[in-house]
């Protein structure tokens, strides 16, 4: 667990590829593995992100959820986390979710975080 | 008010969620938590599924882990159960000591319903709302353990399904026609019933107990049929009532719990309630989600910040790898259309959508939650191809009607 905040991301950078990556269409999630860790990666206006695909609260997928403006919402007991900062911002997760950054080259996924 | 002293009555989600949102919301005061039982605030709703079966401790349940009320900067009364209330005086009662405060917050809860029967005080006779409970009941109910679950609802069907996995022998016993009949209604509960039933918990429905039996440990349960069932455990959940005998007569009450406006206020000055016990506008709701949206309102009224967007009353229950979501309030005599493909199931009153179900659909339950109160065209609400987002957006138009 990251000391800094608190979230489940590790303290050391994580980083990884997904060849042949189709982005979500506009609002949607699809969920990618990296170094065997799965990730929950949205399309919001146009831009990819991506945070750890486990809930904080009880596990489930967050790629099975929603996008709401600029959060994605768990679909087991609706936690929302914003998508930008991985933040709760309501409903009943106490830890924020891990936050990758994205950089999308040729069909290539790169993610770090 | 962001100096008042605000105590706190009651550990479960609703109290904690009032604290955690006081300070949120820049509440500089001190916060007092005063809680009966001797844990911090932890979720209840995995103590009949992943405390039961043993796959997550009590840690996982915690709303904020212990430190976190240091950080908050929040005094514990742990164990200590408060025993009445001097208005007047703003004085709450915890035995033979008072602590006084500016604002309070009720949120007791509720406490589990005990029928009448002869044979409650035998052991091996149980219930569950505490981790305690939880403990008592994991350790006697094992492998081939004999279990009755008296209450087909949602503590007995999620134990039932949590036992099951772990290999008991189980019974489920309810005087309704099917399990969870009441607040699902018969569409869902055949689906329940057919879960058990494939699972192998024995299902006796429309049937009610007369008797538990046993020389100090219950061995038996007698039911109105005649039916004998031989029982090691016999778990009782047959609803709850909430927790406000300790409060006197200070406060309005409504639906047998404590009468609040919106915000949570009651009709005493300076006293808000949160929770199970809480009638909202004369309706209380025994759910997670009550407890969360009641807590942030009454936060935000006490610090006079503005008060977060209501929210349609919504639950879940998890039985073996399903999980089923409901939001509105079903009633009997509702038309009920079935969305095929992931199962959404939408309950119309004089055409309005009142209320959604889905099994194992988060996604169009979510969806759904937004249609609530609106008119909609059951054909458009069946078809699992039209998209619930612009049903709810009113951008979708009934098929034929197109130009």
């Amino acid at each position: 667990m990251c000391t800094e905040c608190g979230c489940q991301a590790s303290s050391t950078a994580t980083q990884g590829t997904v060849t042949d990556f189709v982005s979500p269409a506009e609002g949607e999630l699809t969920s990618v593995s990296v170094e065997g860790v799965a990730v929950a990666v949205a399309t919001v206006g146009g831009e990819l992100f991506a945070v750890d695909d486990t809930c904080t609260h009880q596990g489930c997928s967050l790629s099975d959820g929603e996008v709401e403006g600029t959060a994605v919402v768990c679909p087991c007991h609706f936690g929302r986390f914003d998508l930008r900062t991985g933040k709760v911002l309501d409903g009943p997760p106490e830890v924020p979710v891990g936050v990758w950054k994205t950089r999308l080259q040729d069909g290539t996924l790169e993610l770090e975080r | 008010m962001t100096t008042a002293h605000v105590v706190v009555v009651g550990g479960g989600l609703a109290g904690a969620t009032v604290i955690r949102r006081l300070r949120d919301l820049g509440h500089e005061g001190s916060v007092t938590l005063v809680g009966a039982e001797r844990h911090v605030p932890y979720e209840r709703p995995e103590l009949s599924k992943g405390y039961l079966s043993g796959r997550l401790e009590i840690e996982k349940l915690q709303v904020l882990p212990p430190s976190g009320y240091t950080e908050l900067d929040v005094a514990l009364r742990l164990g200590e159960r408060a025993t009445g209330l001097d208005a007047v005086r703003r004085r709450l009662m915890i035995g033979t000591e008072d602590v006084s405060y500016d604002v309070l917050i009720v949120a007791t809860g509720s406490s589990n319903v005990r029928p009448k029967l002869p044979g409650m005080e035998l052991e091996g006779v149980l219930q569950l709302r505490t981790v305690e409970d939880a403990d008592a009941l994991r350790l006697r109910a094992g492998p081939g353990s004999r279990v009755v679950l008296v209450g087909a609802g949602f503590i007995g069907c999620e134990v039932a399904a949590t036992l099951r996995t772990v290999g008991a022998d189980v019974t489920l016993v309810d005087a309704q026609p099917g399990p969870l009949w009441g607040p699902l209604g018969r569409q869902l509960s055949e689906r329940v019933r057919a879960w058990h039933e494939t699972s192998g918990v024995r299902l006796l429905m429309g049937v009610g107990v007369v008797e538990l039996k046993g020389e100090g440990v219950v061995q038996t349960v007698l039911l109105t049929d005649g039916t004998k069932l031989l029982a090691d455990v016999v778990v009782v959940g047959v609803g709850v009532r909430p927790e406000i005998a300790w409060l006197g007569e200070e406060l309005a009450r409504a639906h047998g719990g404590v009468a609040v406006d919106r915000d949570g206020r009651t009709s005493v000055e300076g006293v808000y309630a949160a929770g199970d016990l809480a009638a909202v506008d004369g309706q209380r709701t025994e759910h997670v989600n009550a407890a969360l949206t009641q807590g942030a309102r009454v936060a935000a009224a006490v610090v006079g910040a503005p008060p977060p967007a209501a929210e349609p009353e919504w639950f879940w229950s998890e039985q073996y790898d399903h999980t089923i979501h409901l939001g509105g309030l079903p009633a009997a005599g509702d038309v009920f259309v079935e969305r095929t493909g992931p199962f959404a199931g939408f309950f119309l009153r004089d055409g309005i959508v009142e209320a959604v179900a889905t099994i194992d659909n988060g996604r169009d339950f979510r969806r759904g939650l937004r249609l609530l109160g609106g008119r909609h065209d059951p054909s458009l609400l069946g078809d699992p191809q039209a998209d619930l987002r612009k049903l709810a957006a009113g951008k979708v138009e009934p098929a034929g009607r197109v130009e």
